[in-house]
C-alpha cells in the first residue's frame, strides 16, 4: 500500500508570505490560508495561553499573515461555540487582557482539522495519478 | 488637537481632530459589520482596546497621534468583517423567548418560528390547553421561562435554527 511519496513535505503553512509568487498566485494561497485561520488560532493556543495582539503576532511570525480586523470576529465566535475559553489577567501597561486557552472541544477539532489537512495535502499529491 | 477616549482604556488619547474622525469612522464600520448583538459589541469593543493598545505604544515612544500615524495603524489592522457567515455560531435553542412581537414572554413565538405555525394559532391552543390541564402548562411554562435563552427576532432565530440544519447536512 505504500505509494512511495516523500516523507516530508514543506507545510502549507510556510507558503505564501513573500512575492515569490505572482499577485494573482498570491490571492489564491491568500484564500485558501483564509479557511485555515481557524485550525491555526487554535494551534497558537494549544500549549500557551495567549491574548489577541500576542496570537496575532505569533501568526506573523510563521508566515500566516492576518489583520486584527479578521483575527478579533474569529476569536470572538471560537469563544461562542466554546472552542477557546478566556481569562481576564492585568496587563503591565494598558487594561486587563483576555488571555485565551483552547478547551477539550477546541482541541478535538484541532486534531480533526490536522487530520483532514495532511488527508487534503496528500489526495493532492497523489490524485488523478495512474495505479 | 482634541483627545478619545477608547475602550478599557483608562485615560484620553491626544490626538488630531482628523485621526478622532478616522478612528470613530472605522469603529463606525465594525459595528455595522459585526451586526447589533452582544457578541457584535463585545468584539467591537475588543478592537476598539486593541487599538488602544497600539495607540498608547505610539504615545510611549513619544509619538503623536495624527492622520498619517492613525491610517497606518488602521491599515494594519485591516477592516472588521463578520465571519458569520462561513459558520453562524449560536446554535439555535430548542425553546427561546423572542423579544420581538411578544404577547406576554416571547416563548409562545419562538415555538412558532421553529414549528413553523401561525402564532396566534398556538397561543389560542396553548392557552386553551392552560385551562384544560389544571393548570399543569401554565406550570411547563413558567418552568421553561427560567431556561430559555432570549432572542431578538424571528428572523435571527430562523437563521440559526437554518444554520443548523446546514451544519447536520455537512
Amino acid at each position: 500500500m505504500d505509494a512511495g511519496g516523500p516523507e516530508a513535505k514543506p507545510s502549507l503553512l510556510v507558503l505564501g508570505t513573500g512575492l515569490q509568487y505572482g499577485t494573482d498566485m498570491e490571492a489564491k494561497l491568500a484564500a485558501l490560508r483564509r479557511g485555515m485561520l481557524e485550525p491555526a488560532v487554535l494551534a497558537v493556543v494549544e500549549h500557551e495561553q495567549r491574548y489577541a495582539a500576542e496570537i496575532a503576532e505569533t501568526l506573523r511570525a510563521s508566515g500566516f499573515p492576518v489583520q486584527d480586523g479578521t483575527l478579533h470576529p474569529l476569536i470572538s465566535r471560537l469563544r461562542r461555540e466554546g472552542l477557546v475559553t478566556h481569562e481576564w489577567r492585568e496587563s503591565p501597561t494598558g487594561p486587563p487582557r483576555k488571555y485565551l486557552a483552547i478547551s477539550d472541544l477546541g482541541r478535538r477539532e484541532l486534531e480533526a482539522f490536522r487530520t483532514y489537512i495532511h488527508t487534503l495535502a496528500t489526495t493532492l499529491d497523489s490524485i488523478g495519478r495512474r495505479p | 488637537m482634541t483627545d478619545l477616549a477608547l475602550a478599557g482604556h483608562g485615560g484620553a488619547f491626544p490626538m488630531s481632530a482628523e485621526a478622532r474622525a478616522l478612528i470613530l469612522e472605522y469603529l463606525e464600520r465594525a459595528r455595522t459589520a459585526m451586526g447589533a448583538s452582544p457578541a457584535g459589541d463585545e468584539t467591537v469593543r475588543d478592537v476598539e482596546a486593541a487599538i488602544g493598545d497600539q495607540l498608547r505604544r505610539i504615545l510611549d515612544d513619544g509619538g503623536q497621534i495624527d492622520r498619517d500615524v492613525t491610517t497606518r495603524v488602521l491599515e494594519q489592522f485591516g477592516p472588521v468583517s463578520s465571519d458569520e457567515e462561513a459558520a453562524p455560531a449560536a446554535r439555535a435553542p430548542f425553546l427561546c423567548r423572542i423579544v420581538e412581537g411578544k404577547q406576554i414572554s416571547g416563548l409562545c413565538l419562538g415555538l412558532a418560528t421553529r414549528a413553523d405555525v401561525r402564532v396566534d394559532w398556538l397561543r389560542s391552543i396553548a392557552v386553551i390547553l392552560g385551562l384544560f390541564s389544571g393548570g399543569l402548562l401554565v406550570v411547563a411554562y413558567l418552568v421553561a421561562l427560567l431556561f430559555a435563552p432570549r432572542m431578538r427576532t424571528t428572523g435571527e432565530y430562523r437563521r440559526a435554527i437554518e444554520a443548523d440544519r446546514r451544519r447536520e447536512q455537512r
